[in-house]
């Protein structure tokens, strides 16, 4: 089943998996003290942290779109806790690379990931997975232009990272990456001179 | 049949304050050192907002998104959750604040990524629910006395949030059945996934996952990916669980789960990690600590000597937790005992204390006079009660607190 595909079955799963929540809920409310307990907290914070919880709960319920990009809609600061729930073909067979050629003439790696490392490895993750998927629609299409015109953003942001490197960063290139570990085939899908990125 | 809830028993004001200073502190180690700084190199064309932070006029990203405006981003919040962790006045604003800016700083980081993920979201969840709670009742600078407060409001805050973290395993796990099972547990899944994580790029560049990538590890793994899951569902059980081996196996389970996944695919939850931590009695070894010895012991004094009714006097007064017992010397309490001088015997011990070893021992049972005890009892020369519990099994197992005694049984003539 193709996560991403609304289909019978998965509307099906999805409508079991909120009945599983809501028998979780009716137990501990129904067959346990938990409410009890948390009377103690008084009539205003229980309250909201009752809401807090069901919106949370309404967002897990609801909320199938959270990886979805670029995102149209989202609950944020509330969203669904879920990962790992069905293998993407895309999310396995293949991935990228970002590679830089030097002024010595050498092509190393450029961590994208590392270099934004505050950004988080799945969001970007995801931001990576669909621009890949995007840049091999064919030369002309829609997708391929806006996947060209991110990719140069990043690599961009790359150049500016490596402005100060020694020796001197000249190309930037963007792989798509399949095959098996660890000796993976790469395919060069997009490249740039960095004189011309806006690196400033 | 009705389940009682049985996570957290015995649980006191210091065990929510050192939760909060926990969540806080946690906070203030992440973005001290979280790399925002980077995001300056990025053109803010790749910027995009989520949820309610379309609501905020890209002007103020445009201005945030700056050397200045990050650093400036960084003190602030660090400042606010400080001011919170501390507990100087008006904490509970500040933590207010704090969560607000925590949330804007994620927006912040997020923003250039592909979608929110749940990462530091439970987190967040846990630090936004402070301010709900009396959660500065201890170990807080403000000098306030401590408002009455409800019967087990302690207890009950410190289940709020361990709720929220039961809920995010369990959230995963059933999602995980329900939409992807039985396939996703089938067919070397979670060696795909391990081995396109470490063909991906990372930041942590682990490799350990490659040592699993044979033929003959695709089943372990996936039965090893189902008994993850089945874990993540099975959290609720942390509700009906007290302290005890079981316990501890369970939370050394999650930690290990959290930890295989992050050195085998390079994938970092370790605030979850962190947050396993509110399963315990976090205060109970500091108790433990500045207590010293547990339980109660009765005090004899002369009544003719003003040396030791002021003594006395003092012990009455830093006597907080009301373990001590009192009895003059002389009276049916005393059990024959004549002497002038000081004497202490321990609660269930025919043993008996006098003078600077008495002293030594009814300070070891005053709470914040450990130290000042320990240093009597090594003057005196003699031997001590051992406590019945050390630091270290507190932590695990859980304190083993003598409760307060009424004031008929601590004055006993």
């Amino acid at each position: 089943m193709n996560g991403t595909e609304v289909s019978a079955g998965l509307i099906l799963r999805a409508g079991l998996e909120c009945l599983a929540l809501l028998a979780i809920v009716a137990y501990l409310l129904f067959r346990t003290d938990l409410r009890q307990k948390f009377y103690s907290l008084g009539t205003r914070a229980l309250a909201t942290v009752l809401i807090f919880l069901g919106a949370w709960g309404a967002v897990q319920m609801v909320d199938r779109w959270q990886y979805d990009y670029p995102n149209q809609w989202s609950p944020i600061p509330l969203t669904r806790f879920a990962m790992y729930q069905v293998q993407l073909k895309e999310s396995v067979e293949e991935t990228y690379s970002w590679q830089g050629v030097y002024t010595d003439g050498e092509q190393r790696e450029l961590n994208l990931t590392a270099e934004f490392s505050t950004i988080g490895l799945p969001a970007m993750s995801t931001r990576m997975r669909v621009l890949l998927n995007w840049a091999q629609e064919p030369e002309g299409s829609a997708d391929h232009q806006k996947a060209a015109d991110e990719l140069k953003l990043w690599a961009t942001g790359l150049a500016k990272a490596a402005k100060d490197s020694e020796p001197q960063l000249k190309e930037i290139r963007f792989y798509e990456v399949t095959g098996h570990y660890p000796n993976p085939d790469e395919s060069l899908l997009m490249s740039w001179s960095v004189d011309e990125l806006a690196v400033g | 049949m009705f389940t009682r809830i049985t996570l957290h028993e015995g649980v006191t004001r210091q065990s929510l304050a050192a939760a909060r200073i926990l969540l806080l502190g946690t906070w203030i180690v992440f973005v001290f050192f979280d790399p925002i700084q980077s995001l300056t190199n990025l053109p803010i064309e790749l910027f995009r907002t989520y949820g309610i932070f379309h609501l905020v006029p890209d002007t103020v990203w445009g201005a945030v998104v700056t050397p200045t405006g990050l650093l400036m981003l960084k003190i602030v919040v660090i400042g606010f959750l400080a001011w919170a962790m501390i507990g100087w006045r008006h904490a509970r604003v500040a933590a207010c604040f704090a969560a607000a800016l925590i949330l804007f700083y994620l927006q912040v980081k997020k923003g250039f990524g592909g979608h929110w993920d749940h990462r530091e979201m439970t987190l967040v969840y846990t630090t936004a629910l402070l301010p709900l709670l009396p959660a500065w009742d201890a170990f807080a600078a403000h000098r306030r006395p401590v408002p009455a407060r409800r019967e087990g409001v302690y207890r009950a805050s410190l289940l709020v949030l361990c709720f929220v973290v039961i809920l995010q395993y369990v959230f995963v796990g059933i999602a995980r059945f329900f939409i992807g099972a039985p396939g996703v547990f089938m067919h070397g899944t979670l060696q795909n996934w391990v081995e396109n994580r470490n063909l991906r790029p990372n930041p942590f560049g682990f490799d350990i996952g490659t040592w699993f990538l044979g033929d003959f590890w695709a089943v372990p793994l996936d039965l090893l990916f189902l008994g993850g899951t089945i874990l993540e569902v099975a959290a609720l059980l942390l509700l009906f669980m007290r302290p005890g081996w079981i316990k501890i196996t369970f939370i050394i389970a999650f930690a290990l789960f959290h930890i295989s996944i992050f050195l085998m695919m390079n994938v970092s939850f370790m605030e979850d990690v962190v947050l396993l931590v509110l399963f315990f009695d976090i205060a109970a070894p500091w108790r433990r600590i500045r207590k010293g010895h547990e339980g109660s012991g009765l005090v004899v004094y002369d009544p003719a000597s003003p040396e030791a009714v002021e003594r006395v006097g003092r012990y009455v007064e830093r006597d907080k937790d009301k373990v001590l017992q009192f009895a003059t010397v002389g009276s049916s309490a005393a059990a024959g005992a004549t002497t002038s001088d000081l004497l202490f015997r321990p609660e269930n011990s025919e043993k008996v204390y006098t003078g600077e070893a008495a002293h030594a021992e009814i300070l070891y049972r005053l709470s914040g006079y450990a130290v000042r005890a320990w240093w009597l009892q090594r003057g005196s020369g003699a031997g001590s009660t051992l406590p019945r519990r050390g630091a270290f099994g507190t932590w695990w197992l859980g304190p083993r607190e003598s409760a307060p005694l009424p004031s008929d049984q601590r004055f006993l003539g």
